[in-house]
């Protein structure tokens, strides 16, 4: 095959944003210091652009590099998903004082995203493997940005346990390579296909799902996420929140009903239980915590467990309302992240008592994060409830009613945590009237979230149709 | 011929002592070395399987080529980050990172 064969309009929107990562890498490097304001402005063109040629793409069905690249409506729809909130996030931090050079932090977050978009797109164990790694190393690099001893400890737990799952991934990607000769997820399918089950496939199966379950914080793997949430400086928790987790769930979107369809109910049947485990897990230590950002951490836990219903459905309309309620659950989590960060930029603290009054002292910033949480909850009028609607009914749908009653304890049971933070902000009264002032983009991009969270949640139908739900 | 099993037996045994090296050592460098041999012993795996399962193609190979070039880039930002470890707390010790709970 001769690069000429290769139809690279297919890949416009990657080529885009890695063009727009160089740029901004190098305006780092050769622009003067009052200049460089301009790069996260570049970045956010950069950004639209690629948006943009992705909607040329909608409706397209096609593979490129010999099968390794797949542009197909999945792929199509975590892309824009991953755009739009990267692009919210690159919004809500123009103002922010960055950690790193502002040409170094919106490169990396470039980088990092082209690797998601790969991975959303790989139907290949190579590609998938390259395109994961370029996922997390920027990420490991943009946690270790604040240099204090809190930045360097989180990172290192970051970076080590993500380079043991990342290695116990590839030795079974390995071992799925030895059984079938084949490194293309429809060849491994073909050669699987009719044979005896091995036991090796089993042992295979296992070792990805401990990869790709550690990438999108799974309990049991979910140890990193915690801290990392806490721990790294809040634009880049931000990012961490949404980017690398859209590109687990993409990777295993492809990986386990294509290659693996001859195991369906082997993996379906560990979905449901790592479901199960990660949403009851993560709801009941969150009641413990007294840290804003550690407690969306285990929300966050909570929501792959909610996320990992729709896997363990197997089937098309789980996949579908999962990606739904994958969109649902990133816009609200971002919000409440950018919220964080417009207090935390002001020298509020990031313990839940801190937030008392706020209300008073900044309601527009105090009635998003409101609509978050309620939208994290899944209350009726908020996104997250249509997002849990679709993605039960689907568990329901294929007699997994256990696991839906299981969904909506736990998600009455989360709204105990998400109200104290609530009470917090409207019942208790502020230290001092002090009033919060928010950056423009901040404010826009929280107040575009909003409009949203709300929006999405009274109509979804103009979403839903875009995702044939 | 040594037999495909042989190559394999010795991949499962690397990948064993790495996994137990990342899970005693204390010492920051050792546990990224530990690393290192599980990802070799799964590079051994895919040389092997190209060897011996797809001998007319080479695909095996270059995946095991690339994720050298990969491990090469882990290795970079895994030193980096342990060296900021280092001029922070003067010690690489894992048990000495107690600021969060693990």
């Amino acid at each position: 095959m001769s690069l000429t064969q290769v139809n690279w309009m297919a890949l416009m929107p990657e080529i885009i944003v890695l063009g727009f990562a160089i740029i901004v890498l190098l305006g780092e490097l050769f622009m003067s210091a009052s200049s460089k304001r301009s790069l996260g402005i570049i970045t956010l063109i950069g950004l639209a652009a690629a948006l943009f040629s992705l909607t040329k793409l909608w409706g397209v069905e096609t593979t490129e590099f010999n099968g390794m690249f797949s542009v197909d409506f999945t792929a199509n729809t975590l892309k824009a998903i991953l755009l739009i909130t990267t692009a919210l996030v690159v919004l809500g931090t123009l103002k922010v004082k960055a950690t790193l050079g502002e040409g170094e932090f919106f490169s990396l977050i470039l980088f990092s995203v082209l690797g998601t978009m790969f991975m959303a797109s790989a139907t290949d164990l190579i590609m998938l493997f390259i395109a994961l790694e370029l996922t997390v190393l920027p990420a490991y690099i943009l946690t270790a940005s604040k240099k204090n001893a809190r930045g360097a400890e989180v990172a290192l737990k970051y970076f080590l346990l993500g380079m043991i799952a990342s290695v116990i991934l590839l030795y079974g990607m390995t071992l799925l390579f030895g059984l079938t000769g084949a490194t293309n997820f429809a060849a491994i399918a073909d050669k699987l296909g009719g044979g005896p089950i091995e036991p090796t496939l089993i042992v295979a199966m296992l070792m990805i799902m401990v990869g790709l379950g550690f990438k999108v914080a799974a309990v049991p793997f979910h140890f990193w996420a915690p801290d990392v949430y806490e721990g790294a400086p809040v634009p880049v928790a931000s990012y961490l929140a949404v980017g690398p987790k859209a590109g687990g769930f993409a990777a295993i979107i492809h990986l386990f009903p294509i290659a693996l369809v001859v195991i369906t109910p082997a993996w379906a049947g560990v979905f449901a239980i790592l479901a199960v485990v990660s949403m009851s897990l993560g709801n009941l230590v969150a009641f413990a915590q007294t840290h804003i950002r550690r407690l969306l951490g285990y929300s966050a836990i909570a929501h792959t467990g909610y996320l990992l219903v729709g896997l363990a459905v197997a089937d098309n309309y789980g996949y579908s309302s999962m990606i739904f309620y994958f969109f649902v659950y990133s816009l609200a989590a971002l919000g409440a992240f950018l919220v964080i960060l417009a207090t935390t930029e002001w020298g509020i603290g990031e313990d839940i008592t801190d937030f008392a009054g706020l209300s008073r002292r900044a309601p527009m910033l105090a009635v998003a994060m409101a609509v978050f949480l309620f939208s994290l909850v899944g209350l009726p009028g908020f996104a997250g409830f249509m997002g849990k609607l679709f993605l039960f009914s689907a568990a329901v749908k294929s007699d997994l009613i256990w696991l839906a009653v299981i969904g909506v304890i736990n998600s009455a049971i989360s709204f105990g945590y998400y109200v104290t933070v609530i009470r917090q902000m409207y019942l208790v009264s502020p230290s001092t009237n002090e009033v919060v002032s928010v950056s423009k983009p901040l404010y826009f991009s929280i107040m575009l979230i909003l409009a949203a969270v709300i929006f999405l949640g009274i109509y979804p139908t103009t979403f839903l149709s875009i995702i044939n739900l | 011929m040594i037999p495909l099993s042989y190559y394999l037996t010795l991949s499962a045994i690397l990948f064993g002592i790495g996994l137990i090296g990342v899970l005693l050592r204390k010492n920051a460098i050792a546990i990224l070395f530990s690393v290192e041999i599980m990802l070799n012993s799964a590079n051994l795996n895919l040389v092997a399987f190209s060897k011996y399962i797809t001998p007319s193609q080479a695909s095996g190979q270059m995946f095991a080529l690339f994720v050298m070039a990969i491990a090469a880039a882990e290795v970079a930002v895994g030193l980096a980050i342990i060296l900021m470890i280092y001029r922070n707390m003067q010690s690489i010790d894992l048990d000495k990172l107690n600021i969060f709970k693990w």
